[in-house]
């Protein structure tokens, strides 16, 4: 009997892959975003306002993946984004071969923005890295306030966390800070952005974020 | 779902070792799965036996599962915490400096085989 010791991380080969990528989008000055939520958080949508508000001076590229709903690269391309759409086949999560693949079909030395619109799913995505700069939750107010403690993993691994819907708090009696409190006890650094996709409540601090990504981006 | 995708890595790692070290027949394959892996044991543990079935390399194979809880330590005064009770802030002195000790392990430890 052999007994090999192999110590070696299983999600190894995607941070190689996203580190590839992650130099590509470098090289390209371009600034990515990974945008990961439960199904119907308002990923789209949010997309979609952000795209009215931005396309008239930047280039932006949306990389595709949510498998729920199926037209969602149709919705972007229809507000001004370049848009590739991936055919994840009921996977529940993207990996960064699939993006890279994908960032091959755009053309990068025009791009300014790149956006990936993860699956919909709290778990699965929160260990694959794409390569984007940044990883962002969207966390719907509807979904309730103890998704964070029930996917730390997911809170963990992103640096800003946009709660979306807060045009409904009032209907579901809850407040901000029930987010706010729960999102701040598992990642405590996490940046939180309360924004309304439907009446763009918010939605200026998100863009003012995005285009300061893209400046220290540029000056680098 | 993604254990599968996983498992096929799991597979390639022990596979490709196996071959370098010219074993015909591996007995266990042993993993180490912290609670904010992102894995599933149980769906590991179904993935491994539809992917290495009828594969005569992994006859009778098992595949044995570390779980490892999520341990946290306050990097300010000290205080540690485990599993459901493993808070990012901490509830000692309020600081955030909480470190993750354990748990986000996803890893394949090795194999035995002759
Ligand atoms: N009330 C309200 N509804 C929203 C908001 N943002 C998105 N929605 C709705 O939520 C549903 C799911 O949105 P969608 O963008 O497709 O979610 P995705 O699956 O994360 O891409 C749609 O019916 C949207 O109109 C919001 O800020 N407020
Ligand atoms: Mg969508
Ligand atoms: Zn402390």
């Amino acid at each position: 009997m052999i007994k090999v010791t192999l110590m070696k991380k299983v999600l190894e080969g995607n941070e190689d892959a996203a580190e590839a990528n992650r130099q590509r989008m470098k090289d390209a000055r371009i600034f990515s975003v990974d945008m990961m939520s439960s199904p119907g958080s308002g990923k789209t949508t949010i997309l979609e306002r952000t795209l009215d508000a931005l396309v008239a001076d930047l280039n932006i590229a949306v990389v595709q993946g949510d498998v729920y709903t199926t037209r969602d690269a149709e919705r972007v391309e229809a507000r001004g984004a370049r848009a590739v759409q991936i055919n994840t086949e009921g996977a529940c999560h993207l990996d960064a071969t699939v993006v890279g693949e994908a960032l091959g079909d755009l053309d990068l030395s025009d791009t300014d923005i790149l956006f990936v619109e993860n699956v919909g799913n709290l778990i699965c995505p929160a260990g694959f890295e794409l390569g984007t700069d940044q990883r962002v939750m969207v966390l719907g107010v509807t979904e309730g306030s103890d998704k964070p403690e029930k996917y730390p993993a997911m809170f963990r691994r992103c640096s800003v966390v946009l709660v979306n819907k807060i045009d409904l708090l009032p209907v579901l009696g809850m407040d901000l800070a029930d987010f706010t409190d729960a999102i701040r006890s598992v990642n405590p650094e996490i940046e939180i952005l309360p924004v309304s996709a439907l009446t763009g409540e918010g939605m200026e601090a998100w863009y003012q974020w995005l285009k300061d990504g893209l400046i220290a981006r540029r000056e680098e | 779902m993604h254990e599968f995708s996983l498992m096929e890595e799991v597979l390639r790692a022990v596979r490709d070792s196996a071959r370098e070290e010219d074993i015909r027949r591996i007995h266990r394959v042993q993993m180490t799965v912290g609670a904010m892996g992102c894995a599933f044991p149980p769906a590991l543990e179904t993935a491994f036996s539809v992917l290495t079935e009828g594969d005569p390399l992994f006859q009778g194979a098992a595949l044995e599962i570390v779980e490892r809880a999520v341990r946290v330590r306050c990097a300010t005064c000290g205080w540690e915490a485990i599993g459901r009770d493993a808070r990012f802030v901490c509830e000692e002195c309020g600081s955030s400096e909480v470190e993750i000790l354990a748990g986000e392990e996803l890893t394949v430890d090795g194999y035995e085989g002759e």
